[in-house]
């Protein structure tokens, strides 16, 4: 909340010295009001962006389709390795041992699944299903943001970017 | 052909001051300098490009300024305001690996991110730090990222599994994506640039082709970088907000 603030205070000194006493004050004293009243539309513009910002969102537009093959791949592999290597593991410790390999190699396949689901969804690697949430949650928001532009109103419901545009 | 061309000689790992520790290896090697000189290198680059602090950059400034503000910008875009505390730490991130990778792309130097040891370290570090800062911002709590919400009770013991190995599969798959990309393209650059002189004439044909691969590997030195970067900031967010 400095910003209000810092322009209650400007507003202040404008009105204890409403006759400038000559032409050189004057110019002293725009210069300053005309950098900070940029300050404030750029701090505005800034608040608004922050509001609007498509939150982890990962812009799988920017990279080849390469990339997006290898990424799979390693996704894939790297939960069925980390699976097989648990059961592994835990089968020596407990010895038991086809069977729990058996069923993490199982497990572990699933979370490469989902992984790729998740990645190809272009979401962030959120466990859980909030990839979906994520999305339609954004998405409202995008859309309660445009609307907000042109009504000129701040229904934003966002707990951080709360941008009062009082002035 | 000899042991000198073999396209995996650019990966060996050559002891140049060794040292050791009880029965611990910890030798300088070609790893560990060409770590310095990134280290050294970004410091510099920083460093005396901000030196200036001009209010109109120059070239050189406006080339760290624009490192700062790309890795900001990746912040501010998946993690939101509350990403800014950890911004130290993925710039570093950013600019390590980044230089790493461009390091590498210069002849006769030592890609230190084409081994699995230090990209799979500084997975852990982030896979470590992003789990303690979990549970620090949300105590016990953070236990539930594995239940998804809205599932019913009785599919959690098949779910929560697979959750808690989706989760730990990420250092593995973060370390495993950036190491695999720079040893598969540098190979592949050495492979083809050794038919160049196999040929003779025709070798113009791989020459051409190892020039535009150069250029794809560049942009693959960056993008691994920023890939690196972008899923740390996405760890990152899903610590600080549970689902």
């Amino acid at each position: 909340m400095v910003r209000p603030l810092h322009g209650m205070v400007v507003a202040m000194l404008w009105g204890v010295e409403a006759f400038p006493a000559d032409d050189q004050s004057m110019i002293e004293r725009n210069k300053p009001d005309s950098l900070s009243d940029l300050d404030d539309r750029l701090r505005r513009l800034r608040e608004q962006e922050e509001g609007n910002r498509p939150a982890a969102k990962w812009d799988d537009n920017t990279r080849g389709a390469l990339g997006m093959a290898m990424r799979i791949g390693v996704e894939l592999v790297a939960a069925i390795g980390v699976g097989a290597g648990i059961g592994f593991l835990l089968d020596r410790w407990l010895d038991t041992t086809p069977w729990l390999l058996v069923v993490f190699f199982l497990l572990g396949s699933a979370a490469g699944m989902m992984n790729v689901y998740r990645t190809m969804l272009g979401m962030s690697q959120a466990v859980g299903y909030s990839a979906e949430r994520k999305l339609t949650e954004n998405e409202a928001k995008e859309q309660k943001g445009s609307a907000d532009n042109t009504s000129g109103g701040d229904v934003d419901d966002d707990n951080d970017g709360d941008a009062p545009r009082k002035t | 052909m000899s042991e000198k061309h073999s396209p995996l000689a650019q990966f060996e790992i050559k002891t140049l001051l060794p040292i050791e520790i009880g029965d611990a290896d910890i030798s300088f090697t070609n790893s560990s300098l060409f770590m310095v000189i990134a280290l050294v290198g970004v410091s510099l680059f920083l460093i005396m490009g901000m030196r200036k602090h001009a209010l109109v950059p120059g070239r050189w400034q406006s080339m760290a300024e624009l490192c700062y503000e790309f890795v900001a910008g990746v912040i501010r875009d998946t993690v939101g305001n509350e990403g800014r505390r950890y911004f130290p730490f993925v710039f570093t991130l950013f600019m390590f690996v980044l230089f790493g990778n461009m390091l590498g792309m210069v002849p006769y130097s030592f890609t230190f991110t084409s081994h699995i040891a230090v990209t799979f370290a500084m997975a852990m570090a982030v896979f470590v730090g992003v789990t303690v800062l979990g549970f620090v911002k949300h105590g016990v709590r953070f236990f539930t990222i594995f239940a998804p919400p809205g599932v019913p009770v009785a599919m959690w013991p098949l779910l929560i599994p697979i959750e808690i190995i989706s989760y730990l599969s990420r250092p593995i798959s973060l370390s495993v994506r950036l190491f695999a990309n720079m040893l598969a393209g540098h190979t592949l650059l050495k492979v083809f640039a050794g038919f160049v002189p196999a040929l003779g004439a025709i070798g113009v044909l791989p020459l051409a082709f190892v020039a535009a691969l150069s250029g794809l590997e560049m942009v693959i030195a960056f993008l691994q970088a920023y890939v690196f970067t972008i899923l740390t900031c996405l760890y990152i967010n899903d610590a600080l907000h549970l689902h």
